[in-house]
């Protein structure tokens, strides 16, 4: 293998790790506070849907873009309005919301099959980007996976150096004392699931803006399930998250590979390694001791009512 | 009050009953004429108001803009062409399995009289439901499994397939085309051999690399496998796959692209090669009109280039006018019967001889081709 198709494949293994990653995160900071939402299938897809057809409305990928946030927003509003003064069960809510994202997305994008979008252009850093294996896949992407790399960092400080994120983190682990302890537990939780909706809504729209700029039925081909486990394999830290959705993106690039140099591991059981290492998380995670901090809000998938 | 209801004509005198005959000597006449026509009516408005009720039903979402699509772009011309004759239905993501023979029991239930599989996946379901319905004829594509009332229909893209293959072996500069196929089901091999075989019949040293990627419709994936072949030199890409990404891929690549199912040239302006568009309204057509005049057999029925099943649309403007002189001349002469695209000897990818030379390959071998020529780069998964 000579060291540009080395490049090459760095380089789509970061493109292609992304929309998980954003979604990921999305997760991360929802379940950080104790909510858990399932439905982030539907919520990438309509993300997905929404940016491209304001993109090709208006011309703008930062329209679309937004547009992708807001609708985002929106479906985490939507599960907040269902766990919340409504108290619906959150998982089947969650799932509810992954069937109606689905299909909303297939009857709004249904005039928008045969498009094709100019995807957001690479916007390569001069010197950086010639550099030998790492310059076109560190310095030569598109503006939107940057950005994403910003959140990323922006949201792994924020939970884990500041007292924000302390504070969030009480509210995932224990709502009653922390009620108590005068945080506004139900608040916070609405803006976390909102948040984190939007960069489920975000990581959709670079599906279909930058990745594959055009709408087809099922385009996230489950990726938002694949977020909900990798949250999980991480042990709800930032950047095991991240680690884990570009292993998962250059694995399935690396499966690809493999097939090509005549390596014949059947293709089936290397999509299946993300979902062993999974299980093999969790197994690890169960047993506690030296994992500990690694394990789930405790008050995960828990509604929270305040009470008097 | 009776006077209030707007008396522009007076009421009739008392004895109303009588007035007809009192009219009218004609009665009896005029009675009788009534009682034809409605009888006449009677039996029309049964015959009229009784469409033949056609059923589709389609493994992937039209909203997928492959395979899908271009059964319900035929079914929408049939609804044209038939009118009041037929009246369609039709229901997409309907998976392989157990979902297909719920969904098929429910239409044959529900008083469908032809029902259409479009998917290779539905080939068990069809075969399972068709033997506890037999008075709905049940129709399925890309299979070979057939029955009393089952019959299997398909295109032979593998002529569209040839002819797009001597395009791309005339055009490419690094003698290297990438294919991005799902999964090695018969359809999908038979369209690899003959793109193969067209490519070297234009140019004996084009290569073919396949890379597999077990899906049909994920379009994220579909990309990185175009995107990987070029990085490996392939310098034409086409695809076996629902979604326009492979191609859309090639365009950001800047080499040429191949669509299949239907007209992908909307996603590589500049770079598009061909697409080979399949056009199922001739299969359609005949077999709902011979169930229509009530003489349909359950038969396999392939159609190629001579009823224009297969098309090469969307030709590329930058792709030389005597590339598609020489690819249509090909096409006369599959039309005239001087070329058939597998003509032996040909080898599999063990080395196995699977067709003798000067030998041509019978429908039911095509049927079921499973092998790969020699000479493919990217063995099939198992």
């Amino acid at each position: 293998m000579d060291i540009h198709l080395a490049a090459d494949l760095l380089h789509a293994a970061l493109r292609a790790g992304t929309p998980l990653a954003l979604c990921a995160l999305g997760v991360l900071v929802a379940e950080r506070a104790g909510v858990l939402n399932l439905g982030q299938e539907g919520i990438m897809l309509m993300g997905a849907v929404t940016g491209f057809a304001i993109s090709l409305e208006t011309g703008s990928h930062a329209a679309g873009a937004l547009a992708a946030i807001a609708v985002g927003a929106l479906m985490g509003a939507l599960f907040v309005l269902l766990t919340l003064p409504l108290r619906a069960n959150p998982v089947a809510s969650g799932l509810a919301l992954a069937v109606f994202g689905s299909g909303l997305c297939a009857f709004v994008g249904s005039g928008y099959v045969g498009s094709s979008l100019q995807g957001i252009a690479v916007a390569a850093i001069p010197w950086l980007s010639e550099l030998p294996l790492v310059g076109k896949a560190l310095f030569a992407q598109d503006p939107l996976l940057y950005a994403a790399w910003a959140l990323a960092l922006g949201i792994g400080l924020t939970l884990h150096r500041t007292r924000f994120g302390l504070v969030l983190s009480a509210v995932g682990e224990d709502p009653e004392v922390a009620h108590r302890l005068g945080v506004r537990v139900l608040p916070m939780r609405a803006a976390m699931a909102c948040l984190g909706a939007a960069l489920t809504g975000l990581g959709g729209a670079y599906l279909s803006l930058a990745y594959t700029p055009l709408w087809t039925e099922d385009m996230t081909s489950g990726r938002g399930w694949i977020a909900l486990a990798m949250v999980v394999l991480a042990g709800w830290r930032t950047g095991s998250v991240l680690l884990a959705s570009y292993l998962f993106g250059f694995f399935s690039i690396l499966n690809l590979l493999m097939q090509d140099m005549g390596w014949s591991v059947s293709p089936n059981l290397l999509s299946m390694t993300p979902y062993v290492l999974c299980l093999a998380a969790l197994i690890a995670l169960s047993s506690q001791g030296r994992f500990s901090d690694r394990r789930a809000p405790g008050a995960l998938g828990q509604n929270f009512h305040k009470e008097g | 009050m009776l006077s209030e209801l707007g008396n522009t004509s007076k009421p009739e005198p008392s004895n109303r009953r009588g007035v007809s005959s009192q009219r009218d000597s004609n009665a009896p006449a005029k009675r009788a004429r009534g009682v034809l026509l409605a009888g006449l009516l009677l039996i029309h408005v049964p015959l009229a108001a009784q469409p033949l009720k056609v059923a589709f039903v389609h493994e992937n979402p039209v909203g997928q803009g492959g395979w899908t699509l271009s059964h319900e772009l035929a079914r929408e011309k049939l609804q044209a062409h038939f009118g009041d004759a037929i009246e369609t239905t039709a229901l997409d993501k309907v998976a392989p399995g157990g979902d297909t023979e719920r969904v098929l029991t429910k239409l044959a239930r529900s008083g469908q009289q032809m029902i259409f599989a479009t998917s290779f996946g539905h080939m068990s379901g069809a075969a399972r439901v068709s033997r506890r319905f037999p008075d709905v004829v049940f129709e399925h594509a890309a299979g070979y499994t057939m029955g009393p009332n089952l019959g299997t229909y398909q295109i032979r893209a593998y002529q569209g397939r040839y002819l797009a293959g001597f395009a791309a072996g005339l055009v490419t500069e690094t003698n290297r085309l990438g294919y991005v196929g799902a999964f090695p089901i018969p359809e999908v091999v038979r369209g690899i051999n003959a793109f193969t075989l067209g490519a070297r019949a234009a140019n004996p040293q084009a290569e073919v690399e396949i890379i597999w990627i077990s899906t049909w419709s994920d379009a994220g994936r579909s990309r990185e496998a175009a995107e990987l072949l070029a990085s490996l030199q392939a310098d034409v890409i086409t695809h076996h796959t629902e979604t326009s990404a492979a191609v859309q891929a090639a365009e950001q690549r800047g080499v040429w692209s191949v669509g299949y199912q239907t007209d992908r040239s909307a996603f590589a302006p500049k770079h598009h090669l061909v697409s080979i568009a399949h056009n199922w309204l001739p299969i359609y057509r005949d077999k709902i009109q011979a169930r229509l005049d009530g003489r349909w057999t359950a038969q396999a029925k392939w159609v190629g280039v001579e009823q224009d099943a297969t098309q090469l649309v969307g030709w590329g403007g930058q792709v030389p006018q005597e590339v598609r002189e020489r690819v249509l001349e090909q096409r006369q002469r599959l039309l005239s019967g001087a070329l058939r695209v597998f003509t032996g000897p040909l080898f599999d990818a063990q080395g196995r001889q699977r067709l003798a030379e000067g030998a041509t390959m019978a429908d039911e071998d095509l049927l079921r081709m499973e092998w790969l020529l020699a000479g493919i780069g990217g063995d099939a998964p198992r």
